[in-house]
Order: structure tokens, then C-alpha cells, then sequence
């Protein structure tokens, strides 16, 4: 539950209020939190399950003159927001758990330095990999650069330790890692909203040479300073109100995060006396109050979701500390996945040797019915302008080499990641933002087959642009369509540098892609539209057959916008409607579109069509037609 | 409307009367699901109570299944409703609903709609879509409640498909013991809907409404 805590007065009353709660996302408390915290600087790249805090705060921007962007990547953001901490002024940089890879490199440096204005780095992560490659703990990265980590156990808890990391942060001189989850981001909740605090410094540039520049010379002084702020942010980790100790008994059960919420939960049902202690800050640990926690207690159990971070510092805090009792986490709390009420109350059920909770039946339910249902995972949406470039990649494959699946085909992060559904079916390798084409780079060099890359616009300019220099650089052989539907589709239509328009609605001139691409050196560079299939499918056989780099810059606007700007302006949407001449030769379904449906012969679903025209494009006997 | 006197010392806040009330919401993306759960949630926090809900964002929002675990309650505090204690099963797609089946409570109420959207792999060939028919019995199998309706012809009637999300939050109001009003619902839709669209929204609400009345009559 919510508690009200003491941050709740404005500076200008704290007489009497009445406090309404709101009910807002997750992502949207925490931009909240950092507007009441003073952010001057909120800067970040998009990435699920964190777009929601930055995109919040960018639309209540223009009230408090914070200075936002999305910028083109985690590392250039973080940079960005050094830039604002060195001027003073609160930064805040916001991105995914992998985002934090990229970031990583001015991260540890800045780490080094000491900050002037507070400093917030958020990291979502995602445990159970919803929408994330990886499952990745933020935390081992905030050890790695001595990050102290902020990590609220819900959204309410998430939008008070907001507004509270920047004073933290100025405080002892270090960047806050802030740590949200996927289930802390994407619940709703009621909070209560305070008024903002220090949001009105002047940026200034004061030069400090020994304090900004990391040579040698300096750096090991840096390195000695940063151990010893960070021992000074472990003593006063203890008087952070967001940690603390609850109930008693001789069992004790410490929960991290989100864990706390499902912990309560299990002790509710469970009906046990024990003792919890509540971590909100996972490194360091309030060491105090751990030994605090551990007198008199038989036993304890660590529950945390992903990486055993809190359990080994518990370990080595009691071990340090004498205390020979034994202290259980991953032998009972799964290491994969999230956790849930159900997982929770069994972890610490089989912990207390009380009887678990019968899953069984329900798996066995979630089997029986998985038979019976087709699954639904995501796929390219009707009108979608990516799918003409893996069918016409799966066309020219079946011309050149029949039957046999003989093009390579890496892709890259993104909407067109959805390329790998059946019955398209053409992502072959998928590793992180940027690598189809370097990974396409690689492979050139080393094997006979095509290779054809596909990448998208933003992520082209987030981490494909060095690997393409890298393709003419090292005379690869192999073919990158980079499919620019103008803007950032997958985490909710974000601008980017080829946009023309910036988020805070300054028009910029637009970053040409296949301009850059003529720039890195590319020979063969052909510009297609994306809905028209014969010339798609025509140059790209071209480009497979080039003895070289060849690029193809795929055009044509995300169908989501498109309509719904068309609509916006009035325009009518052509639909589509499949005549009596069709033969149920099933070529249509090939596309993959889920406005196409087949009972004997093929029909189209109107509410979901957007008239794209691809399928009456690609039907052999021209069946499908616009309704007049 | 949950407003909490503070001053320096007292907080008073009313204690949340509803101790656990789960709704399971899901449907498929572009449906309007995430838009129903924030209309219960909104609802419910200007009912006084307690609100959890997580939704699914993101990839798994282009075309796939979607689902919204809603939380309502002073003993509530995490964010994942345990399976088989869904009060409710609210499902805007017929297989979206026995998909998640599991955390449907025996004696709760499964409110369906029943127009279903077939997924593209189903065409391929490989796989078949179960009748309407079938997956009320399997449904009928877990919960004891089970309200099939045609949500998407309600909405047509009351003016536009889009407001079948709202069809089944009347049938829900009329067919659920829930703990927040109808009127709440329906300030609750007042307040998330564009203006130009309120009417429209509240004779979709009426139409699930009179429809679950009906049904429930004739059970």
C-alpha cells in the first residue's frame, strides 16, 4: 500500500492540505517524481519498458522550461545530460536495460568525476524478457561504475524516490542509478502529487580542469575519490527512509524492489509472523540496518527478482558481522523470470517447509487449452511498410535458388524484428541495435551465400551508421535494406534526425538516410517505395547480384500514423475487397497481413484494412480490388 | 472523490472496505483493453479504493494478445493477479479469453465478447480457430458465470465499433457484484473519452447494460 510519507508538504504550505491521489502509469509517476525533484535536463532514447517516464515529462516540459530530447542514442543522451549535471542543473537520462550497454561507456567516466547538478540515470529492466532481448540486472552495472541504486516497490514509492535522487545525488557527488521494472513501469496506481523544488538554477560552464579531464594523472586521483564517496554513501544509506525494518519473529525475509509488494502478499496469505526488511536501495546496502535486521534470527530468505545482488551483500554483511545463521535466496526464488503472488508464496513457502500452493493443475490447464487455441504473438500490422521487403526478400531467394532458404538474412531491433513470423518468416539473426549490419559486415567476408540486412531508420541512426562505414571500409559484399518509415514506430512514434521536427517542435533540416549512406561511400544506392512491389522486388535483385556494398532505402510511412493523419485531414482510406475471380491460390497469404483471412478463398477483414494495396499487387489474377 | 485531510501530525485515510477484487482484462492490441482497464482503475481510486493494475506495452501490443491484470483493495499489493482468483474475466476477443483461463476464479463471472479476430497463422492453414460454441463450453468448463456477447454488433448499433470495449463494461456494471458504482463507471467514461464522443460511449454502455439484463433473465 501506498504510504503517505513526509515529502508530501510544498515548501509554500505545509499547514494543511487536501491531497487528491491521481491515478497514473507507472513511467508517468516516475516522470512526475522527477519533475517535483527539479529536473532541468530530461533527456533519453525510446525503449520499452521506460519511454513513458521521459515522454511524460516532455509533455509537461513547456510548464517548468526543462530543456528534453530524444536523442539519437543512450550514449549521446547520457552525454547530453553529463553536459547538463557539469552546467549544475538537475539531468535526468532515461533509458531500457540494454540502452544502459550503450550508455555504458560515459557512465563509468562521469562515475569518476563527481557531479555538480544531481544526476538520474533510469534503467528499465525487464525480467521475463517481454519486449527485451535480455533479462539483464541494471544493478551488476551500477556496482561495476559504484552507481548507488534507487529501486521504488511500486509506482507510488517510484514517484517519492524520484524527486528524492537528485538531492541524493548532489549530496555525495555521484550519479543515481534508478532502477525500475517492467511491472513497476506499467502499472497504474494513485499517487499524490507535491510541488516542484529546485528546478530554477542558471546553467553555467565553470572550468575545472583537473575535476573534467580523466588523464592518467588525474585519474587515479579521481578513482581514490570515488572509493571513498562511496563509503561515505554507504553509512548514509542507512538514513534513507525508503529502506527499513517490519514486524518481528525469528524468521526473516528480506524483498528488494517490486518483491516487497509480492512478499507481503505471501506473508498475508501465509498468516506468519516474521520479520521483513524492506530494500529500496540494493547497492549499497544499509548496513546498519541489515545487522539490525539480522538479531535474533534463526533464519532468512532473500527475495529479489533476476541476479542475487541483495543476497550476496546480505551474506557478506553477516558474515562480517558474526552472525552464523543460514541466509537462502536463489535456492528458493527463481533466478529466470519475473515473480508473481503465486511464485513468491511458494518460494517462501517451500523456505518455511509449509505446503506450497498446487500449480500443477493449472499448467496442466495452460497445456490442455494451448492445443486448442492458435497463439497470437505480435506481428507487422495491416498496411505496414516493411512487409514488402521480406516478401520481396523471400521472392528473390525462391527465384535464385528455388526451394533452398539459401540468403541470410540478419535484422536488427525494432517493428521489422516481426519480419521472423511465419509465413514471412525472414529474420535469420536479431542481436542488438545496429548488428544486421555489422553481423552482415562479418558474414560477407567469410561465406559464399547473400546476405541481406534490414534495419530501420531510427535505429540506422542510433547504431547503424558505423557498421556501414565499416562494410565499404572492408570492401564486404552484401545488400542493406534500411526501411525508413520516418519515424521511431515500435516504442510509440517517437521523432528522430530524419524527421524534420524535434520534440520540442523546433523544425530541423531532415537527415537524408540515403544521403548519409551516398556519404559513408556506398556505390550502388537505390531509393524504393515501399508499397510498390514489382520495382521493390526488381532492385533488390539487382542489389543481391551487386559485387559490393549495396544499400536500399525502403520509403513509405508507418501505417499507424499514416491513417491515422489521413483521417485527421479527412482523406477517405481505400478499402479493399477480394472479387469472384479469386482462384484460393493462397499467394495473398503469403504476405502475412492480418486483414487477409481464407475460407476456401481469401477475404479481407474491413475494420482492419488500411489500403495499402500490396496484396491486390501481388495477386496473380487480380482478384482483390478497391471498393468503389 | 478519495481525498485524504493531512496536516502535520494526522493522516486520515478511509480504510479500503474491499480487501482483494481482481479483474482479468485482455483482448487483442488496437482493441481498446488497455483503454477499459483505465477506465475500471480510474473508477475505482475515485471509489476510494486501492488500484493496481499492470498492462502489457510495447511489442507485444502490434496485433497480439493483450492483458491487463486489475487489482482493486486494501490487501492487495502486488501487482499480479494469483492464478484462479480473477473475479472477473473480461475478454474483447472469444480465444483471448481461454487463453487466460488460468486465472479465472470457479465461482466468478467471464464476460466475453464473442466476434472473433483470427489470427494470420490460422490462414496459413496450419492451425484452426474453435467455434464460438466450443469456446463458451471450455469457458463454461472454469467458470461458473459466463456471458457470451456480440459487443461489436452492440457497438455498430450504438454508432461506432470502437465503443465495444464499452458494450462490455455496461454488460459488466449490470452482470458483476463490482465494487464501484455504475455511476462512477460512467463519469469514469465521461472523463477518458474525447468529448465529441461521450454520447456515442454512453449508449454502447446502455446497449451492454440492457443486454446483460436480458441474458441474465433468461439464464
Amino acid at each position: 500500500m501506498y504510504q503517505i510519507s513526509q515529502h508530501l508538504f510544498t515548501p509554500t504550505n505545509n499547514q494543511l492540505l487536501i491531497v487528491m491521489k491521481h491515478i497514473m502509469l507507472g513511467n508517468e509517476a516516475i516522470g512526475r517524481g522527477f519533475i517535483e525533484g527539479g529536473v532541468q535536463v530530461a533527456v533519453g532514447y525510446p525503449g520499452t519498458p521506460s519511454t513513458e517516464i521521459l515522454q511524460y515529462i516532455i509533455d509537461n516540459a513547456g510548464e517548468y522550461g526543462i530543456y528534453t530530447e530524444w536523442s539519437v542514442n543512450e550514449k549521446v543522451a547520457m552525454e547530453v545530460a553529463i553536459a547538463g549535471s557539469v552546467a549544475g542543473v538537475r539531468s535526468l537520462v532515461t533509458m531500457k536495460s540494454v540502452g544502459l550497454n550503450v550508455a555504458s561507456d560515459p557512465i563509468n567516466a562521469y562515475a569518476y568525476m563527481g557531479v555538480r547538478g544531481g544526476m538520474v540515470i533510469v534503467s528499465a529492466d525487464d525480467p521475463s524478457c517481454h519486449s527485451t532481448h535480455t533479462e539483464q540486472d541494471s544493478r551488476y552495472h551500477a556496482k561495476l561504475a559504484y552507481l548507488p541504486v534507487f529501486e521504488p516497490s511500486n509506482p507510488g514509492e517510484g514517484k517519492d524516490m524520484a524527486s528524492v535522487a537528485f538531492e541524493y545525488s548532489e549530496r555525495w557527488e555521484q550519479p543515481v542509478l534508478f532502477r525500475t521494472t517492467t511491472r513497476i513501469g506499467h502499472s497504474r496506481y494513485p499517487v499524490v502529487w507535491k510541488g516542484r523544488n529546485n528546478g530554477d538554477r542558471v546553467p553555467e560552464f565553470i572550468r575545472d580542469l583537473t575535476k573534467y579531464v580523466n588523464l592518467p594523472q588525474n585519474a587515479r586521483r579521481m578513482r581514490q575519490e570515488l572509493v571513498e564517496r562511496m563509503e561515505k554513501i554507504k553509512k548514509d544509506i542507512n538514513n534513507l527512509e525508503f529502506n527499513r525494518v517490519e514486524g518481528d519473529g525469528s524468521i526473516g525475509i528480506v524483498a528488494s524492489g517490486i518483491s516487497y509488494g509480492y512478499v507481503k502478499e505471501a506473508v498475508d496469505k501465509l498468516d506468519i509472523e516474521c520479520r521483513i526488511l524492506k530494500i529500496s536501495t540494493p547497492y549499497p546496502l544499509p548496513e546498519e540496518m541489515v545487522v539490525q535486521f539480522l538479531e535474533d534470527l534463526e533464519r532468512v530468505l532473500v527475495v529479489e527478482e533476476v541476479e542475487p545482488i541483495v543476497e550476496e551483500g546480505i551474506i557478506k554483511i553477516a558474515n562480517k558481522h558474526g552472525f552464523s545463521i543460514p541466509i537462502y535466496g536463489k535456492e528458493f526464488v527463481p533466478l529466470t523470470g519475473e515473480l508473481s503472488p503465486d511464485i513468491a508464496y511458494n518460494s517462501i513457502a517451500r523456505f518455511l517447509e509449509r505446503p506450497e500452493k498446487d500449480l500443477s493443475k493449472f499448467e496442466e490447464m495452460v497445456n490442455r487449452i494451448s492445443e486448442f487455441i492458435p497463439p497470437r504473438p505480435p506481428v507487422l500490422c495491416p498496411g505496414c511498410p516493411h512487409r514488402t521487403a521480406f516478401y520481396s526478400i523471400n521472392r528473390v531467394e525462391k527465384k535464385l535458388f528455388k526451394k533452398e532458404r539459401n540468403i541470410v538474412k540478419p535484422s536488427d531491433i525494432g517493428c521489422y524484428t516481426l519480419g521472423y513470423q511465419p509465413p514471412l518468416s525472414a529474420v535469420d539473426t536479431n542481436f542488438c541495435m545496429g548488428a544486421s549490419v555489422g553481423v552482415a559486415s562479418g558474414l560477407s567476408k567469410l561465406i559464399e551465400k547473400p546476405v541481406v540486412a534490414t534495419i530501420g531508420d531510427s535505429t540506422f541512426f542510433h547504431a547503424g551508421i558505423p557498421p556501414l562505414l565499416n562494410m565499404v571500409f572492408n570492401r564486404a559484399k552484401a545488400t542493406v535494406i534500411i526501411l525508413d518509415n520516418r519515424t521511431t514506430a515500435m516504442t510509440g512514434h517517437q521523432p528522430h534526425p530524419g524527421v524534420g521536427k524535434n520534440v520540442r517542435g523546433e523544425k530541423v533540416p531532415p537527415i537524408i538516410v540515403e544521403e548519409i549512406v551516398k556519404a559513408c561511400g556506398v556505390d550502388f544506392v537505390r531509393v524504393v517505395d515501399a508499397f510498390d512491389v514489382k520495382t521493390f522486388e526488381e532492385t533488390l535483385r539487382e542489389a543481391v547480384e551487386y559485387d559490393g556494398v549495396a544499400v536500399i532505402v525502403s520509403k513509405g510511412p508507418c501505417a499507424l500514423l499514416d491513417v491515422r493523419d489521413k483521417i485527421r485531414a479527412g482523406e477517405t482510406i481505400p478499402v479493399y475487397y477480394v472479387s469472384d475471380d479469386c482462384t484460393g491460390c493462397k499467394s495473398c497469404l503469403n504476405l502475412g497481413c492480418p486483414a487477409i483471412t481464407f475460407d476456401e478463398k481469401a477475404g479481407i477483414e474491413e475494420t482492419l484494412c488500411v489500403g495499402c494495396s500490396v496484396c491486390a499487387q501481388v495477386c496473380p489474377v487480380n482478384a482483390i480490388k478497391v471498393v468503389e | 472523490m478519495a481525498t485524504i485531510s493531512v496536516d502535520k501530525t494526522t493522516i486520515e485515510d478511509k480504510e479500503d472496505v474491499v480487501e482483494e477484487f481482481n479483474i482479468f482484462v485482455s483482448g487483442v492490441g488496437g482493441q481498446g483493453a488497455l483503454t477499459a482497464a483505465g477506465i475500471i482503475a480510474r473508477a475505482a481510486k475515485n471509489a476510494g479504493h486501492n488500484v493496481l493494475a499492470a498492462e502489457t506495452h510495447g511489442m507485444a501490443q502490434r496485433g497480439g494478445s493483450v492483458s491487463v491484470h486489475l487489482r482493486i483493495g486494501s490487501k492487495v499489493y502486488a501487482p499480479l493477479i494469483p492464478l484462479g482468483r480473477a473475479h472477473v474475466l473480461f475478454s474483447l476477443e472469444p480465444v483471448e479469453a481461454v487463453r487466460y483461463i488460468e486465472y479465472a476464479s470457479k465461482d466468478g463471472v467471464a464476460i466475453v465478447n464473442t466476434k472473433p479476430l483470427v489470427p494470420p497463422s490460422v490462414n496459413l492453414g496450419s492451425l484452426s480457430y474453435p467455434s464460438i460454441e466450443q469456446i463458451a463450453e471450455i469457458i463454461k468448463k472454469f467458470v461458473d458465470k459466463v456471458i457470451m456477447i456480440d459487443a461489436y454488433e452492440l457497438a455498430v448499433e450504438a454508432g461506432n465499433p470502437l465503443t465495444n470495449n464499452v458494450v462490455m463494461l455496461g454488460a459488466m456494471s449490470h452482470a458483476v457484484n463490482l465494487p464501484i458504482t455504475i455511476e462512477e463507471l460512467k463519469k469514469s467514461i465521461e472523463a477518458t473519452v474525447p468529448e465529441k464522443a461521450i454520447e456515442v460511449n454512453m449508449k454502447a454502455f446502455q446497449l451492454g447494460y440492457d443486454y446483460a439484463e436480458k441474458y441474465m433473465r433468461e439464464l
